[in-house]
Order: structure tokens, then C-alpha cells, then sequence
């Protein structure tokens, strides 16, 4: 037998597989995405507690029932908690600094009792601060329907 | 230790894909059938366990989202796999939690959705480290069907070698689909319903891979099973004919899939199975059952492939080995039939993966609790063996039911 430090084959071997993935979101986010087409921010509401999932769930898990009810939920909301970035994943997989810190915040829609994750785009953050929906022109695909959140004075 | 009962089953209908759903939601059919099927609301279950293929859709801890839509909320969650075995490891978890005494009634629920996912690269997952070394250190990429086929490219052999030592002929395996074919018309949850197909309509289905042609193997389901457990007490309350988990056993033997650290090798005969027959001897054994070709009125093995329902009825201690072609040839193994094997179209007729070794131990179940419809059989079930295989090819997992506790 060799001694560790001889052994060679520990080889570093790409893989020459492309996995393929065919996500279903299901009718509930598929409401949503067609909501967000129009602008409009759809959610569903438990019939029993009331509750109101933002974005919408089939089932509220308190109640283990379908969530059958629809409501459009205001643009306005509140910062429940936001954090600022300083780097992102780069394309080649390693972090690089941003430019500028980034802000993200979690925003618990008016109406709403679940939270939404997005950009905001403000010079100061704070938990408690009320901010409203900013439209991107031009979204590529349904989600990024909201840009951002901004400050509402 | 207590007694255990199943006193719910739950099963999505398994289609090739569901597109209508997300993971979360199919899984929510099977579960919501399960707890309406025991009468009892999530509320009055203790803890959840839960398990599929790891990957397979690309989520590799679905249970940390989805199970809110399952009743766990506020629960104790447990998720296992273990390959082709997962859905029976998730109900033998089950059964360890109620009759250890830790929990007094407990979900098991298993699935897959395959058509959400890219079942080779899952697969690949399970041995990818291997794979990418067996390309690295030279193998012919066209091996790799027989290894980055995992089960699929291993059944091969194992057929071959099976139909060697057994006598088994292709005609045999086309019977073999036809048997299992033909009760998956009649059961309402099976993929494949092939009423009135005919070992002719088998045979002339296109050579896979030798021996198997398609028509002996396995569907990609999507699909889902939730079946509620709880203790012998309980379960007489709840109804009058609960079916009871008498014991469960599980072996696992050397590897025979593909070796360690990329030799490309089996350590055994993947025809072999000497697993099986150990966890089967122990099963029976726990059960208080002395002679199971005698005891046991209906068998669910596992097999994806049409030779395993005869091969793992021979492992499963059902008649010597060599002896099942005689046996499927004989009638026993249909509908109405002495010792009824797969009612419910077995493997070969739905394959949802991780789900699917909890739907041999549910449709047992079923049979024992007379609530299988269309597919029940016709003798009364007393006591019934369900059966799982996967891990790395060499995992054996056995249950045995009965309408009656242990004595
Ligand atoms: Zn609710």
C-alpha cells in the first residue's frame, strides 16, 4: 500500500448532466402571477380565522382548510424587518461587492397578514416605515411584476 | 411494546403529471383522504413522517415547506429516505413511534412528483460522486446506462439472472403485467389500467433492455399516500376492523448497486436478494406467524420490474425458490385467487417512488379493513405481507398485517 500523501486518484470531475426541471406553482400562485399582470396583488383568505396569505396558499395551515376566498390587497404596506447588502453572488459563483448597499425589506402588505420580500429603493430604512408598490415597465416574468417598495413620504 | 393499527389510508390518483398542483398541494389530497378515511382532524394527530426520493424534484427538504398544507402545524415532523424503500422506512418510522409508546397516533406520508423533477439527474444524486469518478477514471459512458439507470439499469441483470436460477421464461413476465395490469384497472388511484391486456399485447411492446421489454416496467407517477397509525386501543375505538401492524423488519445487505469510491462493481448478485428473506423470516417471526405459504392471504411485493413480484414472492418466503413461475401459472396470485399478489396493479402499474412502498403497506391495510372498492379481493384478508425494496439496491423492508393484534 501507498503512503497517504502518495495516493493520486482524487480526481475533480465536472458532470456532464443538465438536469431539467418543470416546476408546477399550482392554481393558487397561478392566480397571483395572472393578478400581477394587471397590476392587481391578489390573496386568498381562510374562511375560518380570516387570515390572508400574501402571496396566496391553498391552505391555511392553522385551519388545515382551503383557502376559497379572494381579496386585492392595496399597494401600501409596512417594513416589518429589512437588511442591507453589501455583496452579491456573482456569475462565476463567488461574492462581489456591490457598489452601493442594496436594501431589502420584508413588507407586510395593508390587509394582509403574511410578508412579501423586495427591494427597497430609500435612503434610510427603518421597521415600521410605511412604503408602497414601485411597477417595473417591463417585467420579464410575473413576480418581478413589483420592482421595488419605496418610501411613502 | 403496543399494538399498532392503521385506521386511515389516503392515496392520490397517480397520473404522469399533474400540472394543476404543486408538490405541497398533491400531497395535500392524500393526506386530507387519510384523515377523513380515520375520522380525525389534524389536531388530534401527535407528529408527522413524511419521506421521498432525495432530489428528485429538486427540492431536496420538501417537508420544510409543504407540510404546513399536510397538518403538521405546531407538530413534530420527522422526514426519512432511504431510495426505493422510503415510502416503507417512512411507515416502519411510524410504527417504531407508536409502538415504542413516544406517540400515540402518528401520519406517515409519502410521494413524488416526478414530472416536476429530472428523475436521471435524482437519481444521479443518490450517486453522483460515483458517477462523475467512474467518468474520470476512464469507464465507457455507454456502461452507464446499467449504473446511472440505478434500479432501472440494475433490474437487468437482476432479471437475467432471476429467469437463470428460476426457470422463468418472458412469457412468465408477461403475465406477470397482465396480473398486475389488469387489477390496476380497478383500482381508482393506479396509473396504468390496462383492462383486457393480454401477455401477447406485452410481448410485442418494445425491447428496453435485455431481458425487460417496456411492458414490464414501471410508469413515472406523480402520486401520493398518507396513512394514519395509532395504537390498538384507539383503533378499536375508531373503527371496527382496523388493520394491524403486526411487526416490520428490514435487512440491508452488501451493496449492489455499484461498488464503493467507483470500482463499477456489485459486491453480490442483484439477483440474490438474501436480504429479503432475512427481513421476511424476522417479520414473521415478530408477527407469531410459523407458516407463511399457509398464514398469509395477500402479498404486495415491490416490483417495478415484472420478474421481482415473482422473484421477491419467493425472498418473501412464499414458496421455494424457482417456484413462483409455477405458482403465477397456477392462478393462485390473481383477484380471486388462494394467496392474491398486488390488487392493487403493484409497481409496475404506478410508481411514484418515494410513495411507493407505503402504498403496499396501505393497500395491506386496505384489504384487511375491507375498504379496498372495486379491487378488494375476494377471500376474507386476515393476515397480509407488504413488502419494499431500494436503498442502494440491497434494502429490504417487510411488514406483515393482520385483522387481529399480536397474541
Ligand atoms: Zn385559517
Amino acid at each position: 500500500m501507498k503512503a497517504d500523501e502518495d495516493l493520486q486518484n482524487v480526481g475533480r470531475v465536472g458532470l456532464p448532466l443538465a438536469p431539467a426541471f418543470n416546476w408546477s406553482v399550482g392554481n393558487w400562485m397561478e392566480q397571483f402571477f395572472d393578478g400581477l399582470k394587471e397590476r392587481k396583488i391578489m390573496a386568498s383568505k381562510c374562511g375560518l380565522c380570516g387570515r390572508v396569505f400574501l402571496p396566496p396558499r391553498m391552505i391555511c395551515e392553522r385551519c388545515f382548510a382551503k383557502t376559497e376566498e379572494w381579496v386585492e390587497i392595496p399597494e401600501t404596506g409596512t417594513v416589518e424587518a429589512f437588511t442591507a447588502a453589501h455583496v452579491r453572488v456573482g456569475p462565476d459563483g463567488e461574492l462581489a461587492d456591490l457598489p452601493e448597499p442594496q436594501l431589502i425589506a420584508l413588507v407586510k402588505h395593508d390587509e394582509a397578514d403574511t410578508l412579501l420580500v423586495a427591494g427597497l429603493v430609500a435612503k434610510n430604512a427603518s421597521a415600521g416605515m410605511r412604503v408602497r408598490v414601485v411597477w417595473n415597465e417591463t417585467p420579464s416574468g410575473a413576480l418581478d411584476a413589483i420592482s421595488c417598495y419605496e418610501p411613502m413620504d | 411494546m403496543r399494538d399498532v393499527a392503521v385506521v386511515g389510508v389516503g392515496l392520490s390518483k397517480h397520473v404522469s403529471k399533474r400540472r394543476d398542483v404543486n408538490i405541497a398541494e398533491l400531497v395535500w389530497e392524500a393526506v386530507s383522504a387519510a384523515y377523513e378515511d380515520a375520522g380525525l382532524t389534524p389536531g388530534e394527530v401527535d407528529g408527522v413522517i413524511t419521506g421521498n426520493m432525495p432530489a428528485f424534484e429538486g427540492v431536496n427538504l420538501p417537508e420544510c415547506w409543504g407540510a404546513g398544507h399536510w397538518g403538521t402545524y405546531r407538530k413534530p415532523l420527522l422526514r426519512i429516505t432511504t431510495g426505493g424503500t422510503t415510502g416503507g422506512s417512512v411507515g416502519h418510522g411510524a410504527f417504531y413511534a407508536v409502538a415504542s409508546g413516544l406517540f400515540d397516533t402518528v401520519i406517515a406520508i409519502a410521494f413524488e412528483k416526478q414530472s416536476d423533477g429530472d428523475s436521471t439527474a435524482g437519481l444521479n444524486t443518490v450517486i453522483l460522486a460515483d458517477i462523475a469518478a467512474l467518468l474520470g477514471f476512464g469507464v465507457d459512458p455507454s456502461l452507464l446506462l446499467a449504473f446511472g439507470g440505478g434500479a432501472v439499469g440494475i433490474a437487468v441483470y437482476q432479471a437475467s439472472s432471476y429467469m437463470k436460477s428460476s426457470g422463468c421464461t418472458t412469457h412468465h413476465l408477461d403475465k406477470v403485467s397482465v396480473l398486475c395490469r389488469t387489477n390496476a384497472a380497478k383500482n381508482p388511484h393506479a396509473h396504468l389500467q390496462q383492462p383486457g391486456l393480454t401477455p401477447d399485447d406485452v410481448a410485442k411492446t418494445d425491447l428496453m433492455q435485455y431481458p425487460l421489454r417496456f411492458g414490464h416496467v414501471c410508469p413515472a407517477s406523480d402520486g401520493a399516500c398518507a396513512m394514519i397509525l395509532t395504537t390498538g386501543e384507539r383503533a378499536r375505538k375508531l373503527t371496527d376492523r382496523p388493520a394491524y401492524i403486526r411487526s416490520v423488519a428490514s435487512c440491508s445487505d452488501e451493496g449492489a448497486l455499484i461498488g464503493i469510491g467507483g470500482s463499477g462493481t456489485l459486491n453480490v448478485d442483484p439477483g440474490r436478494q438474501e436480504s429479503c428473506k432475512l427481513a421476511a423470516a424476522r417479520a414473521y417471526e415478530h408477527a407469531g406467524i410459523k407458516d407463511p405459504r399457509n398464514e398469509i392471504d395477500l402479498a404486495e411485493p415491490y416490483a417495478p420490474f415484472a420478474h421481482q413480484l415473482l422473484m421477491f414472492y419467493e425472498r418473501l418466503l412464499l414458496c421455494d425458490e424457482g417456484e413462483a413461475p409455477a405458482v403465477l401459472n397456477s392462478g393462485s396470485m390473481e383477484m380471486a385467487g388462494e394467496l392474491p399478489v398486488c390488487p392493487s396493479g403493484g409497481v409496475i402499474s404506478t410508481n411514484a417512488i418515494g410513495a411507493s412502498a407505503l402504498e403496499r403497506i396501505a393497500e395491506a391495510a386496505m384489504q384487511i379493513m375491507g375498504r379496498a372498492g372495486e379491487h378488494q379481493v375476494q377471500k376474507d384478508v386476515h393476515k397480509a405481507v407488504a413488502h419494499g425494496w431500494g436503498g442502494m439496491v440491497n434494502l429490504n423492508v417487510v411488514a406483515v398485517l393482520a385483522d387481529t393484534p399480536r397474541g
